[in-house]
């Protein structure tokens, strides 16, 4: 019956191909190439040939078992809130009695040529409330850089309100949860999780039943409804990394952008985010980093800011990590105080 | 395919055996069959034609929306399941009410089902094929329909809804067929040889030799049994999983426990009330109101009303759990106050408390009282179900307005389709088939035995033997002028529902209990492991004593322990002419520059000893040359003193697991073998089906001729 199993990994159809041009041709001054060329010699990302060092199967197989112990361990803490990654993950490794784990050698060129090696990123992103003011830069970034209809806000900011009655600007991307409930409801698989853990739509298989909008706890999925919009055509195959453009009756949502991350650039939102509120995250290589530079090391940061997760309640795990820090709390009951148009 | 029925004539061909009663089977036979031999009339042509242009004008919208996106039906992404949804919820679910109607009146063996059955049957298969359809404009891409098929996901409840649904119609044709048989027969004896030779011909072929024997009879009523008892958990199981698309969301008003139940009672409801409205309008249109009766009528009211009353008290019960907490009753405000309810309070006039009224007071407990109690139901449901689907739809997850959904010209042209769909594909079938069983007809008597079927016939028919023993009693003809019989009827036709009830108590049971070692397999793999503390403290920052600007740093990068991966960074601040204050803080640094950034992370620091030292243990992420800084702050954020120092990683660092959390995904990993046994008992279902198909087809002709 491994049929019943979801290769969560790679899906046919190329949708794990390599990332179109036009990302890199966005953004010429793009630091790394891929290769050795790199002069700083901390260049990580795209380092596919600079570390000959290949993981070894074994190692794989190990990763394997050590990944479904820790899934075991750590589907129970799930309540934990301010749980930061690091830690769940050092339990849980310590749970398996052992410390050794993914390894950052390959990149991302290595995981796609073989889909079973280590990933070498676990993209993730942090979102620093303190410093976000509500401009919606982030919303406009992604939408030009995907063609999307001014409806299709796959980052959206809402504004929240806190239990002290408070408003607060809340951007929201699809927080690739490591459980995502739109993967569990797709007939087709249409929905997969990629191996650096985001949760991409296979556009070309998608029947458009929606069961995925009605799952997603964070509103995160936007449909194709209209064919009057007019894509432009980039002359690319589509790809569910980039999924540009989009297609008639399908659904879309937040990519990530992991083609920018896989080519060492920043995902669109947080590069246009002006006040640094966006950080984009790995959680292997410990790192987040801001439009404004500012480079953090990721588990240090989400522990001393005591960062949470959105809808922890739901089980969803996001990948996504929020930071408050202006008495904001993300329980106010969004159902009670919305006033409907009722009537 | 034997010749040997035509010698006695067509007249009491095929029921030679029981046909005791000429007057009456002339009367069911042109009857019946009246429709099929006569030329359309007038009226017949035009509001066939009427209906067919609705469905046409249906099919063209639909192309239309194919071209212009599921925008044009008025779907937005806060509302982006609506109206298809809704019609594929109804049309399904009146079809379960007239194929579980129809099963559960054969099962009890309630002769007085005869008139109603190929009307129920007829309508159940034709609108479970309507809904089916209406997926097909419900879904975005149609025509990768069969990637459900190609690429299944099983924890997808679509998927079982797809299995759930196409086993139903499945079994609803066989039961619709089945049935026919006899009828077939007599319909090709009956057409008289100028009557074309191709359609003679599919009747006899399609008869499959059936003269009407016991041997045949019973063979026939064993695979019937068969399918009529597979039939009514079926459709349980096709409201159950269309119920359980909305119910295993996170969203408020959708993932409510009681949705099954919930739907498969609707479905009963809004079933019984439109097999009124069906017999009401094929009793007119066909003039069948000699069979068809008041009682009938009245019959199907009250099993109407009491389903009704049972909806209702779901329904309070579904509101008034969350409405009573409030947590996350917006909807229920919506519903009840909101937006949507005008329409919930119609679903509660003209769905729950005008067909109450009608069926309690005796001067409307008759045809039209019931006929109009059926049609608010019928479409007073519909409006429910819309208010069912609405409210969470439309509801803010995140924050912000309400979504809402706008009815247009699309979607309300494809819906109105599908309702004339209805009539008019009933219209046609009925030229070809006979609008009443007429063996059923025979075999229960004349409609006087409406309650009265002695127990000897009941005992016969339940069993399939009835033969020439079996006297019917040839009691008045005109149901009306026949006083119900006082006494009340012998209890035999208990056996046999026990005998079924048994089978679906069992059935349910066992289900229940792969359920229960399932879910227990499930909460067993889940052990509780220790929680990882929570935040740490933060790091206090010790008191930082003044440092002199241009204050001599050097670091020094080691490997303390060989094979490990861990690097000593050892900073040393000052100099013998310029020392530090030991506790002097020390920040350390790695150069990073993903995602392009810029790169100092701060990874640690350190106090220094009395000799200017402060060392710091670094457990690196990455393998490569690595670049480390340590500093030493001056007086008011200005920097006093740095170095750096560089270092070729080469030691695989320890790392993480590539995802900490690999969820388990519902009905997969644990509970695999859970999908397999549904898998199973699907199988089961449909060697059950098409075995009963077969082996009435198969072994009819033999019987015949023997
Ligand atoms: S709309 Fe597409 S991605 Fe979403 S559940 Fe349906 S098939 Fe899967
Ligand atoms: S946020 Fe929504 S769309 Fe994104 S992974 Fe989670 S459930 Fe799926």
């Amino acid at each position: 019956m491994s049929w019943l199993i979801d290769p969560h990994l790679n899906e046919p159809d190329g949708s794990e191909g390599s990332t179109p041009l036009s990302v890199l041709d966005a953004h010429p001054g793009g630091s790394c190439s891929s290769g050795s060329s790199c002069s700083s010699g901390t260049c990580l990302v795209p380092d596919a040939g600079d570390d000959a060092e290949d993981p070894s199967v074994s190692r794989r197989s190990f990763l394997r078992l050590l990944g479904i112990g820790a899934g075991a361990a750590a589907a129970v803490g799930a309540g934990v809130e301010l749980l930061t990654y690091r830690e769940y993950a050092a339990g849980a490794a310590a749970a398996n009695g052992t410390t050794k784990g993914g390894a950052v050698s390959g990149g991302a060129a290595a995981s796609m040529a073989d889909p079973s090696a280590p990933p070498t990123h676990q993209w993730a992103m942090v979102i620093d409330l303190r410093s976000c003011n509500g401009c919606k830069s982030c919303t406009a970034a992604c939408q030009k850089a995907h063609s999307l209809t001014q409806e299709q806000t796959w980052i959206d900011v809402f504004t929240m309100t806190s239990s002290t009655g408070k408003e607060f600007p809340f951007p929201r991307p699809c927080m690739q949860c490591e459980n995502p409930p739109c993967l569990h409801v797709c007939p087709v698989h249409a929905t997969y999780r990629q191996d650096q853990g985001v949760v991409l739509v296979n556009e070309t298989r998608c029947i458009g039943c929606r069961m995925c909008m009605a799952a997603c706890p964070y509103q995160a999925r936007y449909f194709n409804w209209n064919s009057g919009t007019k894509y432009p055509d980039t002359g690319m195959p589509q790809d569910a990394q980039f999924p540009v453009p989009q297609r008639l009756g399908t659904v879309g949502k937040c990519t990530f952008c992991v083609g920018n991350l896989n080519n060492g650039l920043m995902s669109e939102c947080a590069a246009g985010c002006p006040m640094g509120a966006i950080y984009n995250a790995d959680i292997i290589t410990d790192v987040a980093v801001n439009s404004m530079g500012n480079t953090v090391k990721l588990s240090k940061f989400l522990n001393d800011n005591d960062a949470v997760t959105f809808k922890p309640e739901q089980n969803t795990h996001p990948r996504v990590w929020y930071i408050l820090g202006h008495g904001q709390d993300l329980d106010a009951d969004v159902s009670q105080d919305t006033s409907s148009a009722a009537s | 395919m034997s010749e040997t029925g035509t010698e006695s004539g067509a007249a009491s061909v095929g029921h030679s055996g029981h046909g005791a009663n000429p007057e009456w089977s002339r009367a069911v036979r042109s009857a019946a069959m009246r429709p099929m031999m006569e030329k359309p009339g007038a009226l017949w042509k035009a509001g066939a034609g009427v209906l067919a242009l609705v469905v046409l004008a249906g099919i063209g919208a639909w192309i239309y929306q194919l071209k212009h996106g599921l925008g044009s039906a008025g779907y937005n992404d806060q509302a982006f399941w609506a109206v298809y949804i809704v019609d594929v919820i109804t049309f399904i679910g009146v079809s379960y009410g007239g194929a579980v109607i129809s099963a559960i009146l054969r099962l009890t063996g309630q002769s007085w089902r005869a008139p109603l059955t190929r009307l129920a049957e007829g309508m159940a298969l034709v609108t479970v094929l309507i809904g089916g359809a209406f997926i097909f404009p419900h879904l975005g891409r149609p025509e990768r329909f069969l990637n459900i098929v190609a690429y299944p996901n099983m924890s997808s409840p679509l998927v079982w809804d797809f299995l759930a649904i196409a086993t139903y119609t499945v079994a609803t044709m066989i039961f619709f067929y089945l049935p026919l048989i006899p009828d077939l027969a007599i319909v090709q004896r009956t057409l008289g040889s100028a009557e074309g030779g191709i359609r003679r011909a599919a009747y006899r072929f399609l008869s499959f030799g059936w003269l009407g024997n016991d041997r045949q009879r019973r063979l026939l009523h064993g695979a019937l049994t068969i399918v009529a008892l597979l039939i009514v958990p079926l459709a349980v199981s096709v409201h159950s999983v269309l119920s359980w698309a909305f119910a295993v969301t996170s969203r408020p008003g959708w993932a409510e426990t009681v949705f099954p139940p919930y739907f498969v009672v609707a479905a009963l409801y809004s079933g019984t009330a439109l097999v009124i409205v069906t017999a009401a309008a094929f009793r007119r249109g066909y003039r069948l109101q000699r069979f068809i009766t008041k009682r009938h009528f009245v019959r199907l009211g009250y099993l109407m009303a009491a389903l009704g009353l049972v909806y209702a008290y779901l329904t309070f019960a579904d509101l008034i759990s969350e409405g009573y907490t409030g947590i996350t009753s917006g909807w229920i405000r919506e519903t009840v106050v909101g937006r949507y309810a005008p329409a919930f309070w119609i679903y509660v006039v003209f769905g729950e408390i005008l067909p109450i009224v009608l069926v309690a007071v005796r001067r409307t407990r008759n045809v039209a009282g019931m006929t109009v109690a059926s049609v608010g139901v019928v479409i007073s449901l519909w409006i429910k179900r819309i208010v069912i689907v609405l409210p969470p739809v439309t509801q803010p997850l995140v924050a912000g307005q309400w979504g809402s959904y706008h009815f247009t010209w699309v979607s309300i042209t494809i819906t109105l389709a599908g309702v004339a769909a209805i009539p008019l594909s009933l219209m046609l079938l009925f030229r070809y088939i006979p609008v009443m069983s007429i063996d059923e007809m025979e075999e229960a008597g004349p409609i006087g035995s409406f309650e009265q079927v002695s127990t000897e016939t009941e005992k016969a028919i339940a069993e399939g033997t009835v033969g020439a023993e079996t006297k019917v009693p040839v009691g008045a003809m005109a149901a009306a002028s026949v006083p119900a019989p006082a006494g009340r009827r012998p209890l035999t036709w208990l056996r046999r529902p026990r005998g079924a009830t048994t089978a679906v108590v069992v059935a349910a049971v066992a289900l229940g209990l792969v359920a229960l070692i399932g879910g227990g397999a499930k909460a067993a793999g889940a052990a509780t492991p220790a929680q990882p503390a929570s935040a740490q403290p933060a790091t206090a920052q010790p008191a930082a004593s003044q440092v002199a600007p241009s204050t001599p740093v050097t670091l020094a990068v080691t490997q303390p322990a060989a094979g490990k991966s861990a690097l000593d960074l050892t900073a040393t601040v000052g100099s013998p002419s310029a020392p530090v204050p030991s506790g002097t803080t020390v920040t350390f640094y790695v150069m990073v520059n993903q995602f392009n950034g810029s790169g100092q992370m701060q990874i640690g620091q350190a106090t220094t000893t009395a000799s200017g030292v402060a060392q710091f243990t670094y457990e690196p992420t990455w393998t490569g040359e690595e670049q480390f800084v340590a500093q030493v702050a001056g007086p008011a954020g200005s920097v006093a003193g740095s170095a750096s120092a560089s270092y070729k990683v080469t030691i695989d660092p320890p790392g993480l697991p590539k995802s900490v959390y690999e969820y388990q995904r519902p009905l997969t990993t644990t509970g695999h073998w859970v999908v397999t046994t549904l898998l199973t008992i699907v199988a089961i279902v449909w060697i059950l089906l098409l075995g009963s198909l077969f082996l009435v087809v198969l072994r009819m002709p033999k019987l015949g001729r023997q």
